[in-house]
């Protein structure tokens, strides 16, 4: 049962950060374009994103609720700890968001436009950062349970070297998911040929930057990564992934969008399979180092009542949204813009 | 977290009540093919999208922010109220799935396909309210689980989330829902009419946006009475104080305005009914009603902030009323008299009143609970984040927010200008 709920956290992460991803990404992207492109650019962007952003970052949501849900104790760490990068996040969230909205549906064009898109921008790099921030403090688990300043109880956590190189891998990788989903959004060929051109960079950087991460992993005798060159299922997950940019590169013009989306789809969800492998069982990671025991999923779960309940809503809930679901991707994404 | 809700609130009842609206504005474009009816349904849809995306961050924000402030409290609430949060997570995937549709399905999909998008739109709107408020209610009521040395055991979910306070409040609030948007759009059509512009189509927006609110504003005090006898039985300190009821006696008073003077334990300048309260409370006029001395000090909530809170809300909801049951009776008479001037200016007169009554009674509904953050069984205190510091992120989140409902009233400005025609 925890570990069914636990698949259910997994998965909603996972998808929030492909196709939530994607959106950040397409705004980090923006920032990356040529001044004669610019307002085509924005064009395809306002129109991809346009019918299923909202329904993107409601990933977020399901993520959260299941972990206060079924692993209270573990939510209320994560929220004492990280309660600085949480808040950031936070307003990167709202920012991003309302101005995302401003610039589609303000009736008037004019300069304001302008400072929609500025807002826009700045909050796609600075909030993947901020989910990076996060994300590296649980899994090195830098966190003292004897902290009495606060900078060892509040600060220190997220604010390392490999925090911020994680922060910067996720900035990275939001962008290689969204440079290679948007090159199927137009058929003009000159713009194609950027955006292939810029995709094939994008996963270059991206795949420096995961072994930065690795490397700094290791630096920091992270626990969790000390296990990775003897891990099998890790280690092949993450070869395999890097060896699907071959058949990409090869198929980021093709014209049947759907072939280079789901490679990418699958490189980024065998990363996290690595991840989660590593993971398990826990949900915040031990650390000698501070003398952390860590905080696993057996520990933090809420009581068999509770989870069975909640198990039996997420599966009809997802028999519920994934038919409606699909048939928005259909309608909206399985379609060419002219 | 007050100010991230109740900034929400605001957002989240636009998203409730407008996709009603609209539906019937679109189904009579669909009906009659008449352009002002698809032009009408176009105009709110505009500013429903930019409404919807406030609405939805700041619930993202409340849904981290319940952890940072009180981290203690969702330890202990997670696994007994989770379950109303999942399935409001549910609720809000098919709202904005039904969204995606709707706003960007014009010519794309059949159209009565497209319709129905707008109205799961509003009941999955409507379906998240009714759903967050069962966890509200159960901490004003909490049921559902056994309270042993400071551990919830034998936990149930399920009646957690059907407690006996949640089907009174959720009831209360969708009509609220409803009656605060539609007297404010309401008002803001009425003053296009008295500036004469583009007739027909703010004349069919008034009538549809006033017949949902006055309908509504006319149910909330029969609702509101419900709640308040509810209350004299379920949470007496919060009845007490909301109508600053220092002592228990029979045959008790209804008190209007006035000023509670809470170490005094009385109060200044009240108008009083004689016998009014009793029989609100127990339909008796000479029942006895429980004061606030009835209780310990330490567990009395701030009486003046109760009292001032409920009788804004009860005044406006009386003037709502009035309006309403006046609406309906020009409509019965002759349906022009609604477009009267005098009328059309009280209308625009009341474009606030309805969010103020919100806000204020859901002041009455937390104040009112202090000092517990579940009823009995935890106080705030206990619950709240050890991280030092926390006016930094209040000021941060309250400037935020200032700053956008700026923009949003801009924004909403902009767009009522660019109606044309
Ligand atoms: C348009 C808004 C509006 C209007 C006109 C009214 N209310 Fe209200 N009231 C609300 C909007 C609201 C609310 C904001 O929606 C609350 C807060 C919590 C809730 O569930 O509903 C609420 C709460 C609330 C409570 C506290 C519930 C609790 O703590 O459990 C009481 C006793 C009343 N109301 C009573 C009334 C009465 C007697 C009214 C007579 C006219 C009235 N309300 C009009
Ligand atoms: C729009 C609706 C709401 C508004 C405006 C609002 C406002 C408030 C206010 C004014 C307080 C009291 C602060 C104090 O006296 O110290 C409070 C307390 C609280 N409310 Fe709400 N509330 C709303 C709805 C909710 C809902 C739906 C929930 C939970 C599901 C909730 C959770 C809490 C908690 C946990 C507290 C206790 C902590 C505190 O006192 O600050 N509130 N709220
Ligand atoms: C006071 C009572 C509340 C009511 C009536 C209410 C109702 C609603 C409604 C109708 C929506 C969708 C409409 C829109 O997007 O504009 C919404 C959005 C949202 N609410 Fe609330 N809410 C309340 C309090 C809360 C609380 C306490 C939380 C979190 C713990 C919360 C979390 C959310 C979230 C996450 C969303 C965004 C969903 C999306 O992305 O579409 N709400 N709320």
């Amino acid at each position: 049962m925890i570990e069914a709920v636990a698949i259910f956290l997994g998965g909603a992460l996972l998808l929030y950060v492909l196709l939530g991803g994607a959106d950040y990404g397409a705004g980090i992207l923006e920032l990356f374009v040529n001044r004669k492109t610019r307002g085509q650019q924005k064009k395809i962007i306002n129109n991809a994103m346009g019918p299923v952003w909202e329904v993107n970052h409601i990933w977020l949501i399901i993520a959260v609720v299941i972990l206060f849900n079924a692993f209270p104790s573990a939510y209320s760490q994560i929220s004492i700890t990280f309660h600085i990068p949480l808040t950031l996040m936070l307003v990167g969230i709202i920012i991003r968001g309302c101005a995302f909205a401003f610039r589609n549906y303000d009736a008037y064009r004019d300069q304001s436009q302008k400072y929609y898109s500025l807002a826009f921008e700045v909050s796609s790099v600075f909030t993947p950062f901020s989910l990076g921030l996060i994300l590296g403090g649980i899994l090195i688990g830098r966190i003292n349970p004897e902290a009495d300043t606060f900078y060892a109880g509040f600060v220190d956590p997220w604010f390392n070297v490999f925090s911020f190189i994680l922060g910067m891998f996720t900035c990275c990788l939001v962008t290689y998911i969204a440079s290679v989903y948007i090159i199927g959004e137009t058929r003009k060929n000159v713009l194609r040929r950027q955006f292939v051109y810029r995709a094939k960079v994008a996963g270059i950087v991206t795949f420096i930057m995961g072994g930065f991460v690795i490397e700094a992993a290791l630096l920091y005798e992270a626990e969790l990564f000390a296990r990775f060159y003897s891990d099998r299922f890790s280690l092949a997950c993450v070869l395999l992934a890097a060896a699907i940019f071959f058949p990409l590169w090869k198929l980021l013009n093709h014209p049947w969008p759907i072939l280079s989306r789901l490679l990418v789809g699958s490189q980024v969800t065998l990363i996290f399979l690595a991840w989660y492998e590593l993971q398990f069982p826990f949900i915040i990671a031990p650390s000698d180092f501070f003398g952390f025991e860590g905080l696993n999923l057996y520990q933090a779960a809420a009581p068999e009542s509770t989870l069975r309940l909640l198990l039996i809503a997420l599966v009809l809930g997802t028999a519920l949204i994934f038919p409606a679901w699909l048939y928005l991707m259909r309608v909206f994404k399985f379609r060419l813009n002219p | 977290m007050a100010i991230s809700l109740g900034f929400h609130i605001i957002f989240a009842c636009i998203g409730i009540a407008m996709p009603f609206f609209m539906a019937v504005a679109h189904w009579k474009w669909l009906r009659t093919g008449k352009q002002v009816y698809l032009d009408l349904t176009q105009a709110w849809l505009k500013g429903v999208a930019i409404f919807f995306a406030i609405g939805a961050v700041s619930g993202t924000v409340l849904s981290f922010e319940l952890g940072l402030l009180f981290p203690k409290f969702m330890e202990i609430a997670g696994p007994i109220i989770g379950l109303p949060f999942s399935l409001e997570g549910v609720a809000f995937f098919l709202e904005a799935i039904a969204l995606g549709f709707f706003l960007y399905g014009w010519n794309k999909i059949n159209r009565w396909v497209h319709w129905s998008s707008g109205l799961v739109m509003g009941i999955s709107g409507a379906a998240s309210g009714m759903i967050v408020i069962c966890a509200n209610g159960w901490m004003n009521s909490p049921t559902g689980f056994d309270w042993v040395d400071g551990k919830a055991i034998n936990i149930d979910p399920y009646a957690a989330m059907f407690n006996d306070a949640a089907l009174h409040q959720g009831i209360h609030m969708t009509i609220a829902a409803f009656a605060a948007t539609g007297f404010a759009v309401a008002g803001i059509h009425a003053i296009m009419l008295l500036k004469k512009k583009t007739v027909p189509f703010h004349q069919e927006a008034l009538k549809i946006a006033m017949t949902f609110g006055a309908a509504a504003a006319l149910l909330q005090p029969v609702s509101g009475d419900l709640i308040s006898k509810h209350l004299t039985q379920h949470q007496p300190e919060k009845a007490a104080a909301m109508h600053a009821q220092f002592k228990t006696e029979k045959g008790a008073p209804l008190l209007i305005g006035g000023i509670p003077m809470e170490a005094e334990k009385t109060v200044k300048y009240g108008i009083y009914i004689p016998k009014m309260l009793s029989f609100l409370a127990h339909r008796d006029f000479n029942a006895e009603v429980t004061g606030l001395d009835a209780f310990p000090e330490e567990n009395h909530p701030p009486v003046a902030v109760v009292h001032f809170a409920f009788q804004i809300m009860v005044g406006i909801g009386t003037l709502l009323a009035g309006i309403s049951a006046l609406f309906f009776l020009l409509v019965i008479k002759k349906s022009n008299l609604v477009f009267h001037p005098i009328f059309l200016k009280c209308l625009a007169l009341t474009i606030p009143l309805g969010f103020i009554a919100i806000e204020a009674g859901w002041i009455v509904t937390e104040v009112g609970r202090q000092p517990w953050i579940i009823y009995n069984v935890m106080k705030v205190a206990e619950a709240v984040t050890p991280m030092p510091g926390l006016i930094v992120p209040l000021i941060l989140f309250t400037g935020i927010y200032i700053l956008l409902s700026f923009i949003a009233a801009w924004l909403l400005i902009r767009q009522i200008r660019a109606v044309k025609t």
